[in-house]
């Protein structure tokens, strides 16, 4: 059994997807291996951290897989593609949200305000471990605070280490647009970090 | 110059006042002061050590096993490509054996072998001239129910006899089973 599932690991997504779709469930294993925890980081980081939400995402997105693979064209990028998925998914939360937030405006309370006495409370861990926790939650608490857009494009380009081409492509939008949504985002988050600057030295 | 690959890599590997006056320039699209530069690095720097990206959250179990079961339910038929792959399989399997069966049949049209039939022909008496004589001891000897007897010569003779005009061909094709004891006394015409 583990010769098969090494030998499944040499087949690119694309080819994957494809036999997938013909009802090959090893194929579809090794997809949902490969993307699952990636995707649902992504859907917790970007529908406010929560896990319910993401874990219901996830599940809808890959399920789209076993519904409809036609959707899916072999020719093209298979990451890109469920990275559109997901982005869009993402995009239609928060329009649901905003659509709840004009009914009800408590809805966001408790979401991304976590306090730095709170981080240190939860996670008592020694030195560089606990500055890197500290960081990772602030940054991620500032993330947050960011435009869709910003936020989108900075956590495909340093959480999912995409390319350029890949967050235009994803996003719908020129590389030139990444760019600047890029160094928008980047320049926003160092000026936020600023109070941190003693932890953010090397 | 390009951003994100080469500022991020300049912005990493030197602090402002380890620019070159070329690099200061290029980088003035982006980045205005040495104050912003720094607390760029520092963002970038810190976002390198801590291993952005790396952490990733595990789904739960449960999403998976209804995903695996929602699987075997889209694919609990044939998928329609293996459908038309068995399709495809058959119909092969059932041209190869007809095209078999029409070959079969064109070598089994030969006659029957003829020299069987000319053996036994051999073995046949020849017509004999019914003898006034015997013809009362003939009479006696045929049961009436037609039963046959052990006799084979005699019954040869007497089933013989009724064919004696036939014209050659007809007589070679009778065949005389005189040897089976069983049979003996008929007569098997080969068409």
């Amino acid at each position: 059994m583990q010769f098969f599932r090494q030998s499944l690991k040499k087949y690119s997504d694309e080819e994957l997807m494809q036999r997938a779709g013909e009802g090959n469930s090893r194929a579809f294993d090794e997809l949902y291996g490969r993307y699952s925890a990636r995707l649902f980081t992504y859907f917790h980081r970007m529908l406010w951290k929560n896990k319910e939400l993401a874990e219901d995402c996830l599940h809808r997105l890959f399920l789209k897989i076993i519904e409809k693979p036609e959707l899916f064209n072999t020719e093209k990028n298979f990451k890109t593609w469920i990275y559109s998925a997901a982005h869009n998914m993402c995009k239609n939360e928060y329009r649901r949200m905003e659509q709840h937030k004009n009914a009800d405006d408590t809805v966001q309370s408790g979401v991304g305000s976590e306090s730095l006495i709170n981080i240190k409370d939860d996670y008592p861990l020694p030195g560089n471990m606990l500055d890197n926790k500290l960081f990772m939650r602030s940054l991620e608490n500032e993330l947050d605070s960011l435009s869709e857009n910003h936020r989108q494009t900075f956590t495909l380009r340093y959480f999912e280490h995409l390319s350029l081409k890949e967050i235009a492509d994803i996003m719908e939008c020129s590389e030139g647009t990444v760019k600047s949504r890029l160094f928008y985002a980047l320049k926003q988050l160092a000026d936020k970090l600023k109070p941190f600057k003693n932890l953010l030295q090397l | 110059m390009n951003f994100p690959d080469f500022i991020e890599k300049i912005v990493l590997e030197k602090e402002y006042h380890q620019l070159t006056a070329g690099e200061k320039a290029g980088l003035a699209e982006w980045i205005k002061n040495e104050e912003e530069y720094s607390s760029i690095r520092a963002l970038l720097l810190k976002m390198n050590v801590s291993g952005i990206g790396e952490e990733q959250l595990a789904p739960s179990v449960k999403t998976k096993e209804k995903l695996k079961a929602a699987f075997a339910e889209k694919h609990k038929e044939p998928s329609r490509l293996l459908v038309k792959r068995r399709v495809g399989i058959i119909s092969a399997a059932a041209s190869v054996i007809i095209v078999l069966a029409a070959v079969f049949l064109l070598v089994d049209k030969d006659p029957v072998p003829q020299p069987q039939v000319s053996e036994v022909k051999k073995e046949t008496p020849s017509i004999p001239t019914p003898a006034p004589e015997q013809e009362p001891e003939t009479k006696t000897e045929t049961p009436a129910d037609n039963t046959i007897k052990p006799s084979p010569e005699k019954e040869i003779k007497e089933t013989s006899v009724p064919q004696p005009a036939q014209p050659e061909e007809t007589a070679n094709n009778s065949v005389a089973l005189a040897d089976q004891p069983d049979l003996a006394g008929l007569t098997v015409v080969v068409f």
